[in-house]
């Protein structure tokens, strides 16, 4: 019996050792040791949080160098330009936002296909995963033009939400809005001013500065049942934001913006107005749900403890979070496009998604939601960034190959309707942009076959889980 | 019996050509006779390399139809692009801008710089504490001065509106949002930073003058004023054309205060040529017509600077 339990014992030992070393085997990280890669990102919060830190552990894994240049969006977007139209073959790998610039550079042919790196079973761990363990959302942003090749890898996950002071909400006794006229109604009350008449708190804050404000004012538009596109009858793609819609979502979000919000909201970057909110001086913040990061740190805010964040509230047209993600994506140009892969394949692992989730950066792949190790920063946040990353689509910008200029044509009309508000303004200025966009169409586009997003080919959030993020809110503060 | 002395003029005294010379001598010789060429080779091959071909490169670009983000290969079209950029609304409105950033800056930095170089060109107490003083914001940094203007011109909480509301001007001026406004900010900004540069230049001027003619005006019982127009500005107009063409260059090529301040905007109301050459080379990605408006707005500073100086020319021999 003795001997038969220590043969057991030996056979499931040899097993064990031959079944990792096969392990072992069937995934070879060390096979571009030596080579050195070098990569362009974006300077943002995941670059800090997980993509760097990271770095050094990829490193003693596989042997490869790694060399990460991070630089602020518009810059690094110009350098990226220069170093791909000149097929400049140091850059191995970078970041992109498919619904900024992925069209554009699709068409231009600078992003590598990823699918047969990721169909190689000796480049690709066996549990990887993909797309099974990727949210709906951010799926719904990885391919922009009609028979796309999969030449990016999503990861990042952020959404534009509304941070509220559910403070000021319960103190005032004011409905946390599912709805934009209970948002209105809401901003409204919490435009609270002195006995003097100054402004001591600002109901609403969103972006309103020139394009930028296309990114936060995107769900506002889908919510009001408009688009940036829209398809003629034969087919032909044409600016959609001279629609009744359209003018309904310009109006609203001028008069919010006008009316509720600070006159800094026409100077402020992003960062400002977060700057604004962290310093207690709006009851509500339309922004990218990383901030959150922000508003709980107590050496940067004043309102830590105070912030629960919501879906942008639903509109006659339903609910459409914007999720302008980011991906991951090889040079075509480069000469270590294996090794890029390899790092670009280990990065967005589970385990390193993990860690960039522990540490303020939300990630693409569904089961670091889900897993034990990780909790929100707040339950609402949890609850509405989950919504976006399932229901959430690429709306931030009119997606197209002359894609900054269309923002330029946007972020003027969003000026006439935050400035003038007049409707017949407003509607003036959306045809004249609307031509301005259908002329770009014509001039940049032939070939180019943009799928959307439309509306019409998304889903809703249902209004069942709208509410969510506002029943997880946790009152006490 | 001594040796003859090497020839003046040659390295080593070889026969020039003919006679009974060996290789060695030839290439010796060769090298001799073309040692001026010789030493301007790498100067030439550098100029070459890192203006000729970089010029020639944007002229051949301007004449081509490249698009940065479509895969087909770029055309030679000509001139058409230099045609195009004229029905293109937005350009015809930077040159525009450029003339009134140019014109509005510089008008108002001469008329600072010229009183307050003759306020510094008299004696008085701590002259020369404040005159350095004054220069601090000329050796500051662009990028980092609009910053601070920005948040001067914030709407809510800049210090402008909030002097001006001390002041009993309870309405904001959205200086940098409103289209109308975004401009003579951008042009305050200008005065502030470069008013010294021109009162260096016309304060150097002013001290190099001599001092016959303003004893001579005093003596005749000229008033400041007329000691100013028929004396000052007289003697100083070779100064003045001086400071007047290198502050306009600088403002026409003004780049990074607005660029930092306003992108151009709002509604395009503060873009200059070089603003517009900029959003259509590396955000348009119509690297064409960029290099083609480059050659035109190159023409347009050339043009002003031959006209500044033929002027200056003609007003030099008085």
């Amino acid at each position: 019996m003795r001997y038969a339990t220590r043969i057991g014992v030996s056979t499931l030992a040899i097993s064990a050792f031959v079944a990792s070393a096969a392990a072992a085997q069937e995934f070879n990280w060390r096979q571009f040791e030596g080579e050195e890669i070098y990569g362009l990102v974006f300077a943002a919060p995941y670059t800090d949080s997980w993509m760097k830190p990271q770095v050094e552990e990829f490193e003693e894994l596989t042997g490869i160098t790694v060399q990460i240049e991070a630089m602020v969006d518009t810059q690094m977007r110009k350098k990226q330009d220069i170093i791909l139209a000149g097929q400049d073959s140091s850059l191995d790998f970078y970041t992109l936002q498919m619904d900024n610039r992925g069209g554009a550079l699709t068409s231009a042919g600078y992003l590598e296909d990823l699918q047969p790196y990721l169909d190689d079973p000796t480049l690709t761990p066996a549990d990887y995963n993909y797309p099974e363990d990727w949210a709906g959302g951010c799926l719904n942003t990885v391919k922009v033009i009609k028979g796309q090749s999969l030449n990016n890898l999503v990861f990042s996950a952020q959404a534009q939400l509304l941070h509220i002071r559910k403070d000021l909400f319960e103190e005032h006794g004011v409905k946390i809005p599912a709805t934009m006229e209970e948002l209105e109604a809401a901003a409204k009350a919490l435009t609270i001013k002195d006995a003097d008449g100054n402004v001591e708190m600002y109901g609403f804050l969103s972006r309103g500065w020139g394009r930028l404000t296309t990114a936060s004012f995107a769900t506002y538009l889908f919510n009001h049942g408009a688009s940036w596109f829209r398809f003629e009858e034969d087919g032909t793609r044409v600016a959609n934001i001279d629609s009744p819609e359209a003018i309904d979502a310009f109006e609203f979000y001028g008069r919010m913006i006008r009316d509720y919000g600070p006159a800094a909201a026409l100077n402020n970057r992003p960062e400002a107005n977060a700057a604004m909110f962290a310093a207690g001086k709006t009851a509500m913040l339309s922004a990218l749900n990383y901030y959150i990061y922000q508003f709980e740190d107590p050496n940067r805010s004043r309102v830590a403890g105070k912030v629960a964040t919501i879906l942008v509230p639903s509109g006659p047209g339903g609910s459409f979070p914007n999720t302008p993600t980011t991906s991951l994506a090889i040079s075509p140009f480069s000469k270590h496009k294996k090794a890029a892969w390899l790092f670009i394949a280990w990065i967005t692992q589970k385990e390193q998604m993990l860690y960039g989730m522990k540490n303020g950066a939300p990630m693409c792949r569904k089961s670091v939601w889900t897993d034990p190790e990780y909790t929100p920063p707040t339950p609402s946040w949890g609850e509405s960034a989950q919504i976006a990353i399932d229901y959430g689509i690429a709306i931030a910008k009119p997606q197209a190959i002359a894609i900054s200029e269309m923002r330029d044509a946007v972020g003027e009309v969003v000026n006439v309707a935050i400035r003038d508000g007049s409707r017949a303004a407003i509607e003036a200025e959306a045809k004249k942009q609307a031509a301005v966009m259908n002329q770009l169409i014509a001039q940049t586009e032939k070939g180019v076959d943009f799928q959307g997003p439309f509306r019409g080919d998304r889903v809703s959030v249902p209004p069942e889980k709208q509410v969510l993020p506002i029943e997880a809110i946790d009152m006490s503060h | 019996m001594r040796e003859a002395a090497p020839k003046a003029g040659t390295l080593s005294g070889l026969p020039r050509a003919g006679g009974d010379v060996g290789p060695r001598e030839r290439v010796v010789n060769w090298i001799d006779r073309n040692l001026p060429i010789i030493f301007n080779v790498p100067t030439v091959l550098l100029l070459a390399g890192l203006v000729a071909f970089p010029v020639l490169l944007v002229l051949y670009t301007s004449m081509t139809d490249w698009f940065l983000y479509t895969p087909e290969k770029r055309q030679f079209v000509g001139f058409a692009n230099y045609v195009a950029v004229w029905s293109d609304p937005r350009w015809l409105h930077a040159i525009w801008h450029t003339v009134y950033l140019t014109v509005g800056s510089v008008f108002f930095q001469f008329v600072l710089g010229l009183g307050i170089a003759m306020l510094f060109n008299r004696q008085f107490r701590g002259r020369t504490f404040y005159r350095s003083v004054f220069l601090l914001p000329m050796i500051a940094m662009s990028t980092a001065i609009s910053l601070v203007w920005i948040i001067m011109f914030n709407n809510s909480f800049g210090l402008l509106n909030f002097w001006l509301a001390s002041l009993g001007v309870e309405d904001h001026i959205a200086w940098l949002s409103d289209e109308h406004m975004a401009m003579p900010s951008l042009i305050l900004v200008q005065v502030w930073h470069w008013t010294p540069f021109m009162t260096l230049l016309l304060l150097a001027g002013l001290q190099s003058l001599p001092s016959e003619p303003f004893e001579a005006a005093k003596l005749d019982g000229a008033s400041p004023w007329q000691m100013l127009v028929n004396v000052t500005l007289p003697l100083l107009k070779g100064h003045i054309i001086v400071a007047l063409i290198l502050r306009s260059i600088f403002a026409i090529k003004e780049f990074d205060t607005i660029l930092t301040m306003t992108e151009g905007g709002p509604n395009w109301a503060t873009e200059t040529m070089n603003m517009n050459i900029y959003f259509n080379a590396f955000d348009y990605g119509y690297t064409a017509q960029a290099a083609a408006k480059g050659v035109l707005f190159f023409l347009f500073i050339l043009a002003i600077q031959v006209a500044l100086l033929r002027f200056r020319e003609r007003q030099w021999s008085y």
